[in-house]
């Protein structure tokens, strides 16, 4: 990682973006939702005290966006989350235990490939209903297929190596095997998905927020919901629709930047 | 078809009582008075979509506490396959044990329920594989590889286990153990490492110990070391050891007895000296007859066996050697020889072979050896 420039650039933007999620209430200058001027038709742009802008409302841009930031990362991680532990247990049991469980399981996990993952992500919010949690629980069942995927074939050949018959051979039940010997052996391309993932999973809450699909409550700095909501204005006042853009381009690239830095530290194909 | 327990065997070195009375050897542990291990008829196949593999096919032999019986054969022979059946540890996809039985200590190895195999590997019978540098798991510290066996089987805590390897590795030869405890696989040596998996596999005393090809994978004189290693490791602990080699070797100077093993079967069985002196089985003198000797001349030229080992995807109708085989008569082709005493040899030699190596092709031999064996 330290001869990766990507990956230190990628961390460096992370790593402000969580900062700035973390010191939301001191570094905004007036709450997400607080109106500090009127309601206008043509909203004013940047100035200096306000960074970013007031939109239609009143409401300070920058405030909004600074806890959007909050909202992005948390939605990124909780649904990460959710698809990484469903897929780590799908994936690992598919790969150690084989046969028919493990043809059952890929099968249906083929079938959620067959969907494009966006679409499934849009039909499972209309069986659960809006709301964030919701939003997280969607967007990471679509994600489950693809670490189970990884870590099946990981875990395939792991299955086979030599430590694993020598602790076999010693006794050592299968359980055990599973979790100390085979997982921590196939886990490293898993995380590196992971990290990748999380990007996609920010992009997704915002464009299924742009769809009208994002959380109930309209008044959530969500970065996504702001771009919807002021793309109509987009000749009216700029600021509206450049500052939010720019946060979601900017978390992602941070975000991918860290993964692939990740992936070549992890990579023993790629050397060091 | 005569099976192990009729064969008559050498006289062995006597266990010594003063052991057993230390403990070292757990003589408590036993349940019946027949040998420790006894094989019968051990057959192994290997069943994929187009063809089935005939990997072992009746193999029978017996083991008594402390007693060391070398397993020599070329590759594919199904030494290893023998090894990794007793154990089950054969991959369950296309393995099949169609009939056979492997009796450890009065239970049937090949009947028992998964969970109680648990129980006996590692703790009761524990394997040594060929390849140190690919058996130790390589994100896990030496130190919980080692102590994992002993808390599994022996409900050590953590601090007792801790104690326990540091011990291990001191006994085989590892200096500095406390420290080398915390170390990863990859700070280890090759030889270093094989000391490593001996140390992981006597940790519960086991009273069976099979070592598939142990020194294969090693340097010369590191081979030397680990064999002594385990030599003397067989003699302190009173372990029975199942040495598995294409190393003649190797079992010349570790074994007291020796199985040569061709296609699935063994051809000949004999104490170690016995069979080096007087091989019965063409097989057993091709073999001897390929090693290269410190005593012989320069231009002595080496004598390979013919030919190449069988398929074993047919099934087989006579002995497997005879297409390869000088002294081979219509008879070799068309019956199955049995292990049977060698009529021209000393006690507990066994052979399967219709027509022995005469005494005249064996003294060539000898004389080549230099009359020593």
């Amino acid at each position: 990682m330290r001869r990766n420039p990507g990956a230190i650039v990628g961390g460096t933007v992370v790593g402000l973006f969580v900062l700035l999620a973390l010191a939301a209430p001191l570094v905004a200058p007036s709450g997400p939702t607080e109106v500090v001027g009127g309601l206008a038709r043509t909203p004013p742009g940047p100035r200096a005290e306000h960074w970013f802008g007031l939109d239609e409302q009143g409401r300070d841009m920058f405030s909004r966006i600074v806890f959007g930031a909050r909202l992005s990362l948390l939605v990124g991680f909780v649904s990460v989350l959710v698809g990484l532990s469903l897929g780590l247990v799908l994936g690992s049991v598919a790969g150690f235990v084989g046969g028919r469980i493990d043809s059952l399981i890929m099968r249906v996990m083929d079938l959620m490939l067959a969907f494009p993952q966006f679409l499934l992500a849009v039909g499972l919010i209309t069986l659960l209903g809006p709301g964030l949690i919701q939003i997280m629980v969607a967007i990471g069942v679509v994600t489950v297929p693809q670490f189970a995927r990884l870590l099946r074939g990981s875990v395939l050949a792991q299955r086979e190596a030599d430590y694993v018959l020598a602790a076999r051979s010693l006794g050592t039940p299968s359980l055990r095997i599973l979790l100390t010997h085979v997982l921590p052996n196939s886990i490293a391309p898993v995380i590196v998905l992971a990290t990748l993932t999380m990007a996609t999973a920010i992009i997704d809450v915002a464009g299924l927020s742009f769809l009208g699909l994002g959380p109930a409550d309209p008044g959530l700095p969500e970065w996504g919901r702001m771009l919807a909501d002021n793309a109509s204005r987009l000749e009216s006042g700029v600021h509206l629709v450049l500052f939010p853009g720019f946060a979601i381009v900017l978390l992602v690239l941070g975000i991918n930047l860290v993964g692939d830095g990740l992936r070549e530290a992890l990579d023993p194909r790629l050397g060091r | 078809m005569s099976t192990a327990a009729e064969w008559e065997r050498p006289a062995r070195s006597a266990i010594d009582p003063s052991a057993i009375a230390a403990g070292l050897i757990s003589s408590s542990r036993s349940t019946n008075n027949g040998p420790l291990l006894q094989v019968s008829d051990l057959e192994v196949r290997f069943v994929t979509r187009d063809r089935t593999v005939h990997a072992v096919n009746g193999v029978s032999f017996d083991l008594d506490v402390g007693e060391t019986l070398g397993i020599v054969g070329e590759s594919g022979c199904g030494k290893s396959v023998t090894s990794l059946a007793m154990l089950g540890l054969l991959p369950r996809a296309t393995a099949r044990v169609p009939a056979g039985s492997v009796r450890f200590d009065g239970e049937d190895l090949l009947r028992l329920r998964e969970d109680r195999l648990c129980q006996i590997r590692g703790r009761d019978i524990a394997m040594i594989f060929q390849d140190p540098m690919t058996s130790l798991n390589p994100v896990m510290s030496v130190g919980r590889q080692l102590t994992e066996t002993v808390r599994t089987h022996l409900g050590y805590d953590r601090g007792q286990a801790r104690d326990a390897a540091a011990d291990l590795l001191d006994r085989v030869g590892i200096p500095d153990p406390r420290r080398r405890l915390r170390e990863y696989p990859h700070q280890f040596s090759g030889g270093m490492r094989q000391r490593v998996m001996i140390a992981m596999a006597i940790a519960c005393r086991p009273r069976l110990l099979i070592a598939d090809e142990p020194s294969t994978a090693l340097d010369v004189t590191i081979q030397a070391q680990i064999l002594k290693l385990l030599r003397a490791l067989v003699e302190t602990e009173g372990m029975a050891l199942m040495l598995i080699t294409h190393d003649l070797g190797v079992v010349a100077g570790t074994c007291e007895r020796t199985a040569v093993m061709y296609a699935g079967r063994i051809v000949e069985i004999a104490p170690t000296a016995e069979l080096f002196a007087r091989p019965q089985h063409p097989y057993t003198l091709g073999l001897l007859r390929s090693v290269p000797r410190l005593d012989s001349g320069h231009d002595t030229a080496l004598a390979p066996i013919p030919g190449a080992p069988r398929d074993q995807t047919a099934a087989l109708t006579g002995c497997a050697f005879a297409p390869r085989c000088t002294y081979a008569t219509q008879e070799s082709r068309e019956r199955l020889p049995v292990l049977t005493p060698a009529p021209s040899a000393g006690a507990g030699h066994q052979v399967a072979c219709w027509n022995p190596v005469p005494e005249a092709d064996r003294r060539a031999l000898t004389r080549l050896q230099g009359g020593q064996t």
